[in-house]
């Protein structure tokens, strides 16, 4: 009965009290939080279509509202204006990653390196069409009031993508395995807005090389740590031995 | 000063009440809604919904009386409203209202068509003023209309008075109307691009009546945009803000415009209107969708813009 009675409990709570719902975890039984309502995913995907002739403008957003048959003012609406923009796109291109799952999963095995790298390289290739305007996107990110936010959505991208690889470390490795992979995407996508190569393959190759520099620094960090462990249990245990005879 | 609120009367009101010809509302008027509350205390039983009661700031009035109260505090204010709003808010009001206007963007855009306007309680057009500058010079739209309507008779003659010496004197492009912003009645069904109002939506009687009546007058897609004083967001600047305003405020009123009153009458409506939260609630129970959290905070939240739009 519970389970009948949940669902639409929830969605009654949910159009009562959308932005108190939006989850700091993670659950199997609920849909993922979206935070735009129907017609704000209207407007702001047919602006998107804009974005590679305009730019991340304003002009973008008006013809966003007029295509789907509202005002021109009705941009005024987006509390954050173009930010409002370019973070829909960052939601729309991290939560279509999900359903790669079961085809990545299929192509590229059970190695997480190589699972990671697919992921990162599919969400790059969602910033191909607009990026020649990238760079615009990457300057309303940098503005202060914008930067909590946008690194925010990076951080999100990058447990996304350690989410779907099924990793399931408990332990610091949670924190340097996010920071070290958010680090290496925004590096990437920066080099992808200078990448003139066909298809984009240098963009790959640069990937490939930051990923094998963490690889490398890992397994160096995770080195030293075994290092340091046994030198400690070590050094406590000659003391030990030290003192035990007096 | 929450602890303040509870209490039915503050120690400057019963000093007002003792002297009788001290201020504004010691007029007949005033005596007789303390009358009135005086009465409904003691009288509870004989309480009908006729005399439901308000705020007026922190004083509870019936409701058919607030409105009043309000058009008096405005009429004796309407001369030296930006004066006031200055010594308020160290000019800082302007840099609001400017980044309000820039926010909205409105005018004309190459493939549209012009906009209609609705300032309410937009008296000295301060904000209409600005609007239609920015939809010349911005956009170089020549038709876009502003219709201001207030309650207040006495601040559209200062609007009117003031449009005289702009541009827009012909009277083409603004147009001022008294009107009960709860009401409406000359302002048809889905009819305008955008509805604002700045700094005024918390000196209406009933706030989700004029929330429903702009819902009413938007069109789908039209957008309701209130600028207003806020919640400080930050512990200890709230706390100096409040020192601010309750103490510094009236006397400036006192000092600057001989109307200790009214100035206390506005740091009381701030402090009773809802927090951004409650009232971006209220915008969507009025029927309108915000974005994200549905408002923008200004200076710590001093002030702050909501915007919703009527889909």
């Amino acid at each position: 009965m519970s389970v009948l009675l949940r669902r639409p409990l929830v969605h009654l709570l949910k159009t009562q009290f959308s932005s108190a719902l939006s989850r700091s975890y993670h659950s199997y039984d609920h849909l993922p939080y979206n935070p735009y309502t129907p017609s704000q995913e209207k407007i702001l995907s047919s602006a998107l279509k804009y974005v590679p002739e305009f730019g991340f403008v304003k002009q973008s957003l008006v013809q966003g509202c007029r295509d789907v048959g509202y005002l021109d003012t009705t941009h005024a609406v987006f509390q954050a204006g173009l930010f409002d923009l370019v973070k829909f796109h960052l939601y729309r291109e991290r939560t279509k990653l999900a359903a790669l799952k079961p085809q990545i999963d299929e192509e590229e095995g059970k190695s997480i390196g190589k699972r990671v790298r697919r992921y990162c390289i599919e969400r790059l290739k969602g910033n191909e069409l607009i990026i020649s305007k990238w760079t615009e996107a990457l300057a309303i990110m940098a503005l202060p009031s914008n930067v909590p936010l946008a690194l925010e959505e990076l951080a999100k991208l990058s447990d996304e993508i350690w989410f779907l690889v099924d990793d399931k470390t408990a332990d610091f490795d949670w924190y340097t395995k996010r920071a070290s992979l958010a680090a290496v995407y925004s590096s990437t996508e920066l080099y992808m807005t200078q990448d003139n190569s066909p298809s984009f393959e240098k963009t790959w190759e640069f990937l490939d090389c930051r990923l094998a520099d963490v690889h490398n620094v890992g397994s160096k960090v995770s080195s030293l740590a075994s290092w340091a462990t046994f030198t400690g249990f070590a050094s406590i245990n000659l003391l030990k031995s030290q003192l035990s005879r007096g | 000063m929450a602890f303040l609120q509870g209490l039915p009367l503050r120690p400057y009101q019963l000093l007002r009440l003792g002297h009788v010809a001290y201020g504004r509302f010691s007029n007949a008027r005033y005596l007789s809604a303390s009358a009135l509350l005086h009465k409904s205390n003691s009288e509870s039983n004989q309480q009908t919904a006729a005399s439901r009661t308000t705020h007026f700031g922190f004083r509870d009035v019936p409701e058919d009386e607030k409105e009043e109260l309000v058009r008096d505090v405005f009429s004796s204010v309407a001369k030296s409203y930006d004066v006031m709003n200055d010594v308020m808010s160290f000019g800082i009001h302007r840099i609001w209202k400017d980044h309000f206007v820039a926010k909205l963007d409105p005018g004309r855009r190459p493939g549209g068509e012009p906009l209609s306007v609705l300032d309410v309680a937009g008296g000295t057009g301060d904000i209409a003023f600005r609007m239609l500058d920015w939809a010349t010079e911005i956009h170089n739209d020549h038709q876009s209309k502003v219709l201001v309507v207030d309650i207040n008779d006495d601040m559209l003659k200062e609007g009117h008075k003031r449009s005289l010496a702009t541009r827009y004197a012909d009277g083409s492009r603004i147009e001022f109307k008294v009107q009960n912003a709860e009401v409406l009645d000359a302002v048809p069904d889905n009819s305008q691009d955008l509805y604002t109002v700045a700094f005024g939506i918390r000196n209406f009687t009933n706030i989700p009546a004029a929330l429903r009546a702009a819902h009413r007058v938007l069109k789908p897609g039209g957008v309701f945009a209130c600028l207003e004083f806020s919640k400080v967001n930050v512990g200890i600047l709230d706390m100096i803000y409040q020192q601010y305003s309750f103490s510094v405020i009236p006397l400036m009123g006192q000092l600057v415009a001989a109307d200790r009153d009214s100035y206390q009458y506005l740091v009381e409506s701030i402090a009773r209107f809802p927090s951004q939260k409650e009232f971006a609630r209220m915008i969507q129970d009025a029927g309108f969708e915000v974005s994200g959290d549905g408002y923008e905070d200004l200076t710590f939240g001093v002030a702050a813009i909501h915007t919703g739009v009527k889909v």
